[in-house]
C-alpha cells in the first residue's frame, strides 16, 4: 500500500512514519506532503491508498483537502491525525468523509486499532 | 488566578506527550512556582481562550533538554546537527500537543471548550520574565533522565481563568 503523510510540521511527519512501523505497519510504501495543496498536486500524479493528515496546514486545510477530493470523485481512504478532536470535528470530518480522527498525542496502539481494516 | 486544575491538567499533559513520542519518561519536579529563568533558553507558547479570560500555555527548557527533545522527535541520527529550525517545529509541537491535551482535559467553567491558538516559539526567556504588571507566570517543572523541562501557565491576574473537567 502507498500511503501519504500529510502534515507542515516537519517533526510530525516523522512522528507519524515511526508510529506507522511500531504500530505494525512498516512494510508499505510511505510518501509525504507538507500541506493540503502540495498532497492534491501528488494524488493527482501518483494515488496513493490511504491519506493521513493534520486539520491545520497553511495552503489549504486537511478538510479542505478532502473535501477538494471527494468533489473530485476520490473516494481515498482518509484519516486525520490532529491536535484538536472535539466533537464538532469529529463529526465535520466524518461528514466530509473522513474514516476517523485520531487526536494527538496518541500511542502506536492507539493508531493501530484506527488503522485496523484500513491497512492490510 | 492561574487554576491548579489548569496546571495540574498542563504538567500530565507535557508527560504524557514527552512520553507518547520520545521514549522519555518525565515526573512532576517538585510544586507549581512564579517563573524563573533558571537556564531555559527556548520554548514555544500557545493561547487558550475562553470568554472569562485568555491564558498562555508553554513549554520550554535548557538547552540539553530541548536538544534531547529535538533529537527524539525527529529520530535525529548522533551525527545531524539540530538547528532553531529544528527546535521551533518540536518545541512547537510539544506545545501544540501539551496545549491540545490541555483543552480536552478541560472546559470554561460555563462547560465551554477552551479555543487553541497557534504556537509561537521563542528563544531566551525574557519575555516569560518582563511581563505586564498584573500578569501571573506559574511554572511546573518536570524532568527525569537528567531532562529538565517546565510548562508554564501565563494569566493575567484579577481575572478568571479557572477552567473544570470536560
Amino acid at each position: 500500500m502507498k500511503i501519504m503523510i500529510v502534515d507542515d510540521s516537519r517533526a510530525m511527519r516523522s512522528i507519524v512514519r515511526r508510529s506507522l512501523r511500531k504500530a505494525g505497519f512498516g512494510g508499505h510504501d510511505v510518501v509525504e506532503a507538507h500541506n493540503g495543496a502540495a498532497a492534491l498536486e501528488m494524488v493527482g500524479q501518483d494515488p496513493p491508498d490511504l491519506i493521513l493528515a493534520d486539520w491545520n496546514m497553511p495552503e489549504m486545510s486537511g478538510i479542505d483537502l478532502l473535501r477538494a477530493l471527494r468533489a473530485a470523485g476520490n473516494a481515498v481512504s482518509f484519516g486525520f491525525i490532529t491536535t484538536e478532536g472535539t466533537e464538532a470535528m469529529r463529526k465535520l470530518a466524518s461528514d466530509a468523509g473522513a474514516r476517523f480522527l485520531l487526536a494527538k498525542p496518541f500511542t502506536p496502539e492507539d493508531m493501530a486499532k484506527q488503522l485496523e481494516g484500513l491497512i492490510k | 488566578m492561574i487554576s491548579k486544575k489548569a496546571m495540574d491538567a498542563a504538567a500530565s499533559a507535557l508527560i504524557e506527550v514527552c512520553a507518547s513520542f520520545s521514549d522519555v519518561e518525565l515526573e512532576l519536579l517538585g510544586e507549581p512556582r512564579p517563573f524563573e529563568p533558571n537556564g531555559f533558553v527556548m520554548g514555544s507558547c500557545v493561547s487558550l481562550t475562553q470568554p472569562e479570560g485568555t491564558f498562555s500555555l508553554a513549554v520550554l527548557g535548557d538547552e540539553r533538554s530541548c536538544e534531547v527533545m529535538t533529537r527524539a522527535l525527529f529520530a535525529m541520527e548522533p551525527d545531524e546537527e539540530v538547528g532553531k529550525e529544528e527546535h521551533a517545529d518540536a518545541l512547537g509541537e510539544i506545545a501544540n500537543m501539551t496545549a491540545g491535551a490541555v483543552k480536552r482535559s478541560l472546559t470554561t467553567i460555563d462547560g465551554e471548550e477552551l479555543l487553541l491558538g497557534l504556537p509561537l516559539f521563542f528563544s531566551g526567556s525574557d519575555g516569560l520574565q518582563y511581563v505586564r504588571k498584573g500578569v501571573d507566570v506559574i511554572t511546573q517543572e518536570v524532568g527525569g533522565e537528567g531532562l529538565e523541562l517546565q510548562v508554564v501557565l501565563i494569566c493575567q491576574r484579577g481575572r478568571s481563568c479557572e477552567v473544570k473537567a470536560a
